[in-house]
């Protein structure tokens, strides 16, 4: 097992190097140079103020090198300084990331417990009222654009039944309150933004829960089991579901990056500060180390949730840890 | 035929295909259908609710909302169309070279999808658009430069599963050339899921698209597109709820008919073989 995931580690790699490159060459994409900005807006910037800022971003040379020194220093977690208010890049996401991990996390548990249990039912109940009502749910539940269901909720449980907050994460007097009031208050800001998150997510995983499951009920050790008399329950909840759960796993880690640029939207309508909402406001004041800097660290927090997923399916399945 | 016989999936076909052609009608045909100019400000009329006069409503400045939505209808086609068009032939072109070139070259091109699919792609277009002025143009482009990769996998796994067979050796040992095989051997009979894969990629890109236009990252105004009047609806949100329903519905509805007809045309070439 540890050689297995010391071999994935490596593997990552050169994944890694690939994703700075392109990040490295989005930003390069720019007509004129990364600096301009800074100064393009105020004409008093003197042209020995641009050579300056050139010499500091080491604009002044070869982009290979330049490549080399900014991957050298992200190694460091040393993302540079924010143009719009001269914090560090690092700072800045850091302290945020608890806050996007964290409705990533509820998401991701909340598309697990009602995703798998619905299409497990589904695919034992084939053809009934509940698996077309589910089959309906996904229909819906991948063609609802994030923001508009966010706007129809927000009109209907913050403004019309006026029970919901609809911006923040915490209420003003949140400083005041109790542990449990505190928990609950925090609980009330999420619902909505967790359970728009999940919606797609949730859509998803239900219908290749009910593929595999439908594949698997019908394989031959399922049969086999039937014929050693065991109970229904074992059958499918420790036969069945179990392999029908390995491709599961593995587009868990796949739909990460969509989780990730999701948090964008939600973080922006809900008003959330955690990474979407920053990089939202990156882009919208074009702060180009930040950009980078979240681009790069979201890639890597994708990699990761993808070595994750990969050590869980070797967990659940011998048959990837022991080939090659 | 055998093909109209699966009712259910031709269903999914036959229901997908009529929104889809309502919808292209309606993008075609917005300047007559209308009764509006999309951008024709009435101050003494904003905010007005479903009428007689204007059918689903009015916004914030007096347009009329349902011309602004079947003139948002061509932008979120035309976006869907050219973006698909890109991402379809990157994937064709990749992963038809991948599949049948094999060897270093089939590891290094995966390697590099791989890296593609790790990417938060949203975050990757918000970077590009940072960059590059937000504009229709600029959208389609980046939507299809970044949503190749599903194809270039699906289409690559179709000539590994192809080039083995004996039509393709028949055809190498007439001498014919490497490119002639591809395209006229291998990528005809990968037609099916190349098919699929676009339909679906359209509905994505339209979602991309008015996701964009929703952060004011994408279709910039005035030019009217389902995204850029939802953003006027967070604005009004409880007052004008015309203004959240419709455009969104518009979205729902066309991504709902590109997904019913990739799932029925699935089933449909999977009976097919």
């Amino acid at each position: 097992m540890i050689q297995y995931i010391v071999r994935r580690l490596f593997s990552l790699i050169p994944l890694f190097v690939g994703i700075t490159l392109i990040s490295f060459f989005v930003i390069h994409l720019a007509p004129g140079k990364p600096s301009s900005l800074q100064t393009d807006l105020n004409p008093k910037v003197s042209l020995e103020v641009r050579e300056r800022l050139a010499k500091v971003y080491g604009l002044d040379k070869p982009l290979i090198v330049q490549y080399k020194n900014w991957f050298l220093r992200l190694v460091r977690f040393d993302f540079g300084r924010s143009f719009l208010d001269d914090r560090l890049v690092w700072d800045k996401i850091k302290e945020r990331i608890p806050i996007t991990l964290g409705i990533n996390l509820l998401s991701l548990l909340l598309i697990l417990i009602v995703g798998i249990p619905l299409g497990v039912n589904a695919a034992l109940k084939s053809g009934s009222f509940f698996d077309k009502a589910t089959t309906v749910f996904v229909f819906f539940g991948f063609a609802m654009p994030t923001f508009w269901l966010a706007l129809l909720l927000m009109n209907l449980f913050g403004i019309n039944l006026q029970i919901l907050p609809i911006s923040g994460i915490k209420s003003i007097d949140f400083e005041f309150m109790n542990l449990a009031q505190k928990i609950a208050d925090l609980g009330r800001h999420l619902i909505l933004p967790v359970f728009v998150s999940a919606v797609g997510g949730l859509a998803g995983i239900s219908r290749y829960m009910r593929q595999g499951m439908l594949e698997v009920k019908l394989s031959e050790f399922v049969l086999a089991a039937r014929a050693r008399g065991l109970p229904e329950r074992v059958i499918i909840y420790n036969h069945a579901l179990r392999n029908a759960l390995i491709p599961i796993i593995t587009i868990l880690g796949l739909s990460l990056p969509g989780l990730f640029g999701g948090s964008v939207i939600f973080e922006t309508i809900f008003a959330i500060p955690g990474l979407g909402r920053l990089f939202f406001e990156a882009v919208m004041s074009r702060d180009y180390p930040l950009i980078m800097g979240e681009l790069v660290l979201g890639s890597i927090l994708t990699l990761l949730g993808n070595l994750i997923a990969d050590i869980a399916n070797a967990y659940v399945d011998p048959r990837i840890r022991y080939s090659r | 035929m055998k093909i109209f016989r699966n009712i259910y999936n031709n269903k999914l076909v036959f229901f997908g295909s009529i929104i889809i052609l309502l919808l292209v009608f309606i993008a075609i045909f917005a300047p007559w259908l209308s009764r509006y100019d999309p951008s024709d400000i009435d101050l003494n009329n904003i905010l007005a609710g479903p009428s007689f006069k204007n059918i689903l409503g009015t916004d914030s400045l007096g347009r009329d909302l349902l011309s602004r939505i079947m003139f948002g209808a061509k932008v979120s086609l035309k976006v869907g169309f050219i973006a698909v068009g890109i991402s379809t032939i990157i994937g064709i072109f990749i992963g038809s070279i991948a599949g049948f070139f094999g060897r270093w070259l089939d590891s290094l091109l995966m390697r590099f999808v791989d890296l593609m699919l790790c990417f938060p792609t949203f975050f990757l277009i918000l970077s590009v658009i940072a960059i590059l002025e937000p504009s229709i143009t600029n959208i389609m482009i980046i939507i299809g430069l970044t949503s190749w990769m599903g194809i270039a996998r699906i289409v690559r796994s179709q000539v590994l599963s192809l080039k083995e067979r004996e039509f393709i050796q028949a055809a190498k040992v007439i001498g014919a050339s490497n490119a002639r095989i591809i395209i006229r051997h291998l990528l005809p009979n990968a037609l099916g899921p190349i098919i699929v894969s676009a339909v679906l990629g359209m509905a994505y890109a339209i979602l991309v698209e008015s996701s964009l236009s929703f952060l004011g990252l994408g279709v910039q105004p005035p030019t009217p597109s389902w995204g850029n009047i939802l953003i006027e609806a967070k604005a009004t949100l409880g007052i004008a709820w015309w203004l959240t329903l419709f455009p969104g519905l518009a979205i729902f509805i066309t991504i709902l008919g590109f997904d019913i007809l990739g799932e029925g045309l699935r089933n449909w070439f999977k009976n097919y073989e």
